[in-house]
């Protein structure tokens, strides 16, 4: 099966290991010397060489007294600390690598003992297991974290559209705003706040609720008439029998029958929606003290809708009731507002922007 | 022999070993990360009263009397109880909707809670930061753990020493990364010597996500009017009729959603900028800082992102400590998660929950997160970016990390299998027999996933090797030892 040629080789080769055997020897010893700490932390070899020091009866590893390690120490692995009447603890210390890079000849404050308990060591095996970890690390290793996301950093043209221009709202008079928004921020603080948390600590949320569903209930000649405004029919239709089964049924608006029975839903609709439908444009921002974000043409329509509302019609009182009414409402709003408030570094602005984006929102419905 | 089997069984085990834990979440309907990351503002107060009776505190964190004194938030059981400290993601503030949701969850479950501005908050910044520039992690994490020694100091002033047995420090997204910092820096200086960190979805790569939230954002400039007009009004709809928990079907596409993502963080830059250019000028502005008229300063701001303000106020900020050589990336690493690495590995008292879709991580991110927590880490199958808050099987574990528990055991089953049995007294007699023998190694590792291998509900999972070298004399002839592994349960 095998030439002469074949089987030569390794017979020579063999002899020249065996006559050579020291030189070959030396020169293993000569190429293991340079290897790396890093080199060294991987290899077997040196984990057992380490152990096996470690392990000598004269070393007693404990948690505290642990040993310097010498750089070429790099795992230093468990040592039995005792053994009496069947116990033996273990423990685990691990150096990590990134330290041995840096040639740190200490084991790493890091490295916490992991402690083994062997509760009995007889032959007749408990059921239940026998062996407690009672402390856990993970191996400290290096990780390599490679950050290979390109980002470009590009400043926007100056140009360039911002979104403010689509979908904001023209602003011409804010200083004006501005100081009207400081005047209602300072009449809510002051005043309105505090009598809220007293109004809200005699009337019960059940109440303040029932009211509010009042106040909107009455108001449904607005509604009906800006529905109609628009040629919302269904609008229009359910407002009318919303306020219909709710005064009768739901006790002049106090509860809410018709959505709770029927499913119906709200369809608020004013003038300035109206308007807003046929064309007319808002026109700039204002802020109005109490009553808070609107346009021109917002504002203006407010006018005419109070008029529509029947507590309008009522020749005393009626405004003092309007007033108690809104203010009930809003002690239900009182604490989100405040929320807001403190929130949001400019409200203002927010304030602004999120009405108009509402109102533009609510005229496309 | 033995040994060898078992090695072979349980290494298959072990594959799964400290590469984090996935957990369905129960009742969750997933519609994709980023629409599932609206569902985030369904957290609310579940008691307006709770909101309210929170007591409202102040201290004085920076020197300078012209500084406001920083505002946090307390709810304190009637008896000394442990704190959980809360610090909220991006331009979070203590006043926060999701953060007292949070608080309330933790104080119905017998916690005091408290509720600190992120870093990134205007108030945080006028009020307790050292450089007015938010954004460097490093940093933040200073400026934060400096306010908390000064708050905790405060209310135990107030309340008595003993009012906190433990404290437990819990951030989510900028503010879980600032949590992690913390705890790199309370690791070492132990000046508060918290007890525990929980860090909710925090970003790995900072300037990643980053970069997400402004790609999202500028979606809106490939689109055409109408389509900006209707997502605007889909976004406002969804602001009045915040989505309950579980609602199957969201009424907004991905895109969109991410849209609604960038716009929201967008305004919370635009807010930071105006806040940092109120109290200086860092000469990146052109229009200066006016509080009566704001509109073309807005106009200006609105044209920056977030890289531009790491490019520029940052570089403005830190140009003691970078020098000319200022770039992002350098930044950047500093700032991210790798950059502590070692307290991520090695400090016990850390929990992080992710998602597996959470759209600020990539999939690196991810994977470098499993091998640095281990079983420290859990991940929610959905839920895209904090988008799990309202989801109770989150909450339940969101405080099973609290508690410190390790994410193994939770997702094992409960008996053991008797093929699990039998290998576990068999490695155990294999250990006896080398009792007096010198142990190499012992490994403990944990597996989580597989199914076979089922442990008690009140036992904490692990798979213990210990490969034992042989008895002096076997020693002689054998230089290799023999390998024995023991499988284990602790109570």
């Amino acid at each position: 099966m095998f030439s002469d040629k074949n089987t030569k080789i390794p017979i020579v080769f063999f002899t020249f290991c065996k006559k050579n055997a020291g030189a070959l020897l030396f020169l293993l010893f000569i190429t293991a010397l340079p290897l790396t700490a890093n080199e060294i932390l991987d290899s077997d070899v040196m984990e057992t060489t380490a152990s096996t020091r470690l392990n000598s009866d004269s070393e007693k590893l404990t948690g505290r007294q642990i040993p310097k390690a010498s750089t070429e120490i790099h795992k230093i692995t468990t040592e039995i600390l005792h053994q009496q009447n069947g116990n033996v603890e273990y423990y685990y210390h691990e150096i990590s690598k990134s330290d041995t890079t840096n040639n740190t000849a200490d084991i790493s404050p890091v490295a916490v003992p992991r402690k083994v308990n062997i509760i009995s060591n007889t032959e007749e095996l408990p059921k239940t297991p026998r062996i407690k970890i009672e402390k856990k690390t993970p191996q400290i290793k290096t990780i390599t974290y490679v950050d290979s996301v390109n980002i470009e950093i590009k400043a926007l043209p100056d140009n360039a559209p911002l979104l403010s221009d689509k979908i904001g709202m023209k602003d011409s008079i804010e200083p004006f705003n501005r100081a009207m928004f400081k005047v209602d921020n300072v009449m809510f603080t002051y005043v309105f706040h505090p009598m809220s948390k007293a109004y809200s600590y005699v009337v019960p949320e059940y109440f303040r609720n029932g009211f509010k569903r009042m106040d909107y209930n009455i108001q449904m000649p607005k509604r009906l008439f800006n529905n109609l405004l628009q040629a919302k029919w269904k609008g229009a239709g359910i407002s009318f029998s919303k306020f219909m089964v709710d005064t009768t049924v739901g006790v002049a608006g106090f509860y809410d029958p018709s959505h709770k029975w029927f499913g119906w839903e709200k369809y608020d609709e004013d003038l300035g929606q109206s308007l807003g439908k046929w064309g007319v444009g808002p026109g700039c921002y204002v802020y109005i003290p109490i009553i808070g974000s609107s346009s021109v043409r917002d504002g203006l329509s407010l006018i005419v809708d109070d008029q529509m509302d029947p507590r309008a019609w009522i020749p005393f009182g009626g405004s003092g009731i309007r007033f108690v009414m809104r203010f009930n409402n809003f002690t239900l709003d009182s604490y989100g507002i405040e929320q807001q408030l403190e929130e949001y570094y400019d409200s203002y602005s927010l304030k602004r922007d999120f009405w108009y984006m509402k109102r533009t929102a609510d005229i496309a419905k | 022999m033995i040994n060898f089997k078992s090695q072979i069984i349980f290494s298959l085990l072990i594959a799964n070993v400290l590469s984090g834990i996935t957990v369905k979440l129960d009742g969750y309907s997933n519609q994709g990360p980023h629409v599932d990351t609206l569902r985030y503002v369904s957290l609310k107060v579940k008691k307006w009263e709770f909101y309210t009776n929170g007591e409202k505190r102040s201290v004085k964190v920076l020197k300078n009397n012209d500084d406001i004194e920083l505002t946090y938030k307390l709810w304190l059981q009637d008896k000394p109880a442990p704190l959980i400290i809360i610090i909220p993601g991006l331009g979070g503030n203590y006043v926060g909707i999701a953060p007292t949701a949070l608080a309330e969850i933790f104080f119905n479950k017998g916690s005091s809670a408290l509720i600190i501005s992120n870093p990134f908050s205007w108030e945080f910044l006028l009020s307790a930061s050292s450089r007015l520039t938010p954004g460097f992690t490093p940093v933040d994490a200073r400026d934060t753990y400096k306010a908390l020694n000064i708050i905790i100091k405060d209310v135990e002033k107030k309340y008595g020493k003993n009012i906190f047995p433990k404290k437990v420090l819990l951030g989510y997204s900028l503010g879980a990364l600032n949590t992690l910092f913390i705890a790199d820096i309370d690791s070492k200086e132990k000046k508060i010597n918290f007890d525990r960190f929980v860090a909710l979805s925090p970003p790995v790569n900072l300037l990643y996500g980053l970069n997400q939230l402004d790609n999202y954002y500028d979606l809106w400039r490939k689109w055409p009017d109408d389509k900006i007009e209707q997502v605007k009004n889909k976004a406002i709809y969804l602001f009045e009729n915040p989505p309950a928990s579980g609602t199957n079907n969201l009424p907004i596409t991905s895109e969109e959603a991410q849209f609604a993502i960038g716009v929201t963080f967008k305004i919370i830059l635009e807010e930071t900028i105006e806040a940092i250019h109120s109290r200086k000028d860092f000469g990146v502005l052109k229009i200066p800082f006016k509080s009566s008229s704001r509109r073309k300063l807005e106009k200006e701001v609105e044209r920056m992102c977030y890289k531009d303000y790491l490019n520029t106020f940052l570089k403005a900020s830190y140009s003691d400590l970078f020098g000319k050589n200022f770039s992002i990336k350098k930044l950047n690493k500093k700032a991210s998660l790798p950059a502590i690495q070692n307290t991520l590995l090695t400090n016990q008292k850390i929990r992080i929950i992710h998602t597996i879709d959470d759209f600020l991580l990539t999939n690196y991110d991810r994977k470098w997160l499993k091998k640095v927590m281990g079983d420290r880490l859990l991940f929610f199958n959905h839920g895209g970016h904090l988008g799990y808050f309202n989801n109770q099987t989150a909450q339940d574990y969101i405080i099973k990390a609290i508690k410190g528990v390790k994410f193994n055991k939770n997702t094992t089953k409960k008996i053991l299998t008797a093929a699990a049995k039998s290998n576990i007294i068999k490695a155990e007699k294999q250990l006896v027999n080398d009792f007096d023998s010198t142990v190499k190694e012992i490994d403990v590792s944990v597996n989580p996933n597989n199914n076979n291998f089922n442990l008690p509900p009140n036992a904490t999972a692990t798979i213990v090797r210990v490969t034992v070298k042989p008895k002096k004399k076997a020693r002689k002839k054998k230089s290799i030892g023999r390998k024995g592994i023991i499988l284990e349960t602790m109570e």
